[in-house]
């Protein structure tokens, strides 16, 4: 069995030129992505609804009025 | 739904109890006019009296942000800020409590009757509103920098109609260089607040 820590991803070295060190070994596993399909696997998968929502900053302006000083 | 949220003063009552809830939006534009009397109006009554020594007064007033129309979720990180620039007058200032007296939906148990003598000083707010301990200059808060306001309903976020932000207390301080006037230009005030 090949052992995991000697295993160079296939991009590592520049083996278009031919200079991969030789007894150089690719990881030619295939690697699955999961796609959700159902709805629940979809829901699943949504961040928090807090942060799906747009935050928009608003404000109430008063004026500051006096009565005069004697 | 886009919240809609109004300026509000308690006045009157006794301490834990306001005798009503004003909304200073209906004062035109918005107005919070300080004034040596407890009441939530505009007019020319009630001037600060220019002390030959010393300070005087307006009375306080205790506002807070009142929710009148819901947000879709919630109202947090509300913030108090002026333009930074006091045009006030020679010798007149305008401060706002350090804290912020517990005000929610359900108590207004901190609440304190705005004293003083009328038409003449209010007291200065340390002296005798309860929680309050120091006070800061209202033109020290800027956009950008601003005084942070805290919120006492659950989750410390706005949610429903009738909640509120804590008391914000505002007071006029008037030193005896200021001069006899009707009534200095208008400074604007300025709450702003994330709404989701």
């Amino acid at each position: 069995m090949t052992n995991p820590s000697t295993v160079k991803p296939a991009d590592t070295f520049d083996e278009r030129r031919g200079n991969a060190p030789e007894g150089t070994e690719y990881d030619t596993r295939i690697h699955y992505i999961s796609i959700p399909t159902t709805e629940e696997e979809l829901d699943a998968s949504r961040p928090p609804i807090n942060s799906r929502q747009k935050i928009t900053q608003n404000s109430e302006a008063f004026d500051i009025r006096n009565s005069g000083f004697d | 739904m886009v919240a809609v949220l109004s300026v509000r003063t308690d006045n009157g009552g006794t301490n834990g109890s306001p005798a009503s809830n004003n909304d200073i939006d209906a004062l035109g534009p918005p107005s919070m006019q300080m004034r040596t009397d407890d009441q939530a109006v505009v007019d020319s009554a009630a001037p600060v009296v220019i002390p030959a020594a010393g300070t005087n007064y307006s009375f306080v007033k205790s506002s807070y942000l009142y929710c009148d129309t819901a947000p879709s979720l919630q109202i947090n990180n509300v913030e108090f800020y002026t333009d930074g620039s006091n045009t006030l007058g020679t010798g007149v200032g305008m401060v706002v409590g350090n804290e912020m007296p517990t005000r929610n939906s359900g108590s207004t148990a901190a609440y304190i009757v705005a004293a003083g003598t009328v038409g003449t000083t209010g007291n200065e707010m340390t002296t005798f509103y309860t929680g309050i301990t120091g006070t800061t200059d209202v033109f020290t808060f800027t956009s950008g920098s601003g005084k942070s306001i805290s919120i006492s309903e659950a989750g410390s976020v706005i949610n429903a109609i009738g909640e509120t932000t804590n008391y914000i207390v505002f007071q006029l301080t008037v030193a005896n260089t200021a001069s006899p006037i009707a009534a200095t230009p208008n400074e604007t005030g300025t709450f702003q607040y994330d709404e989701i």
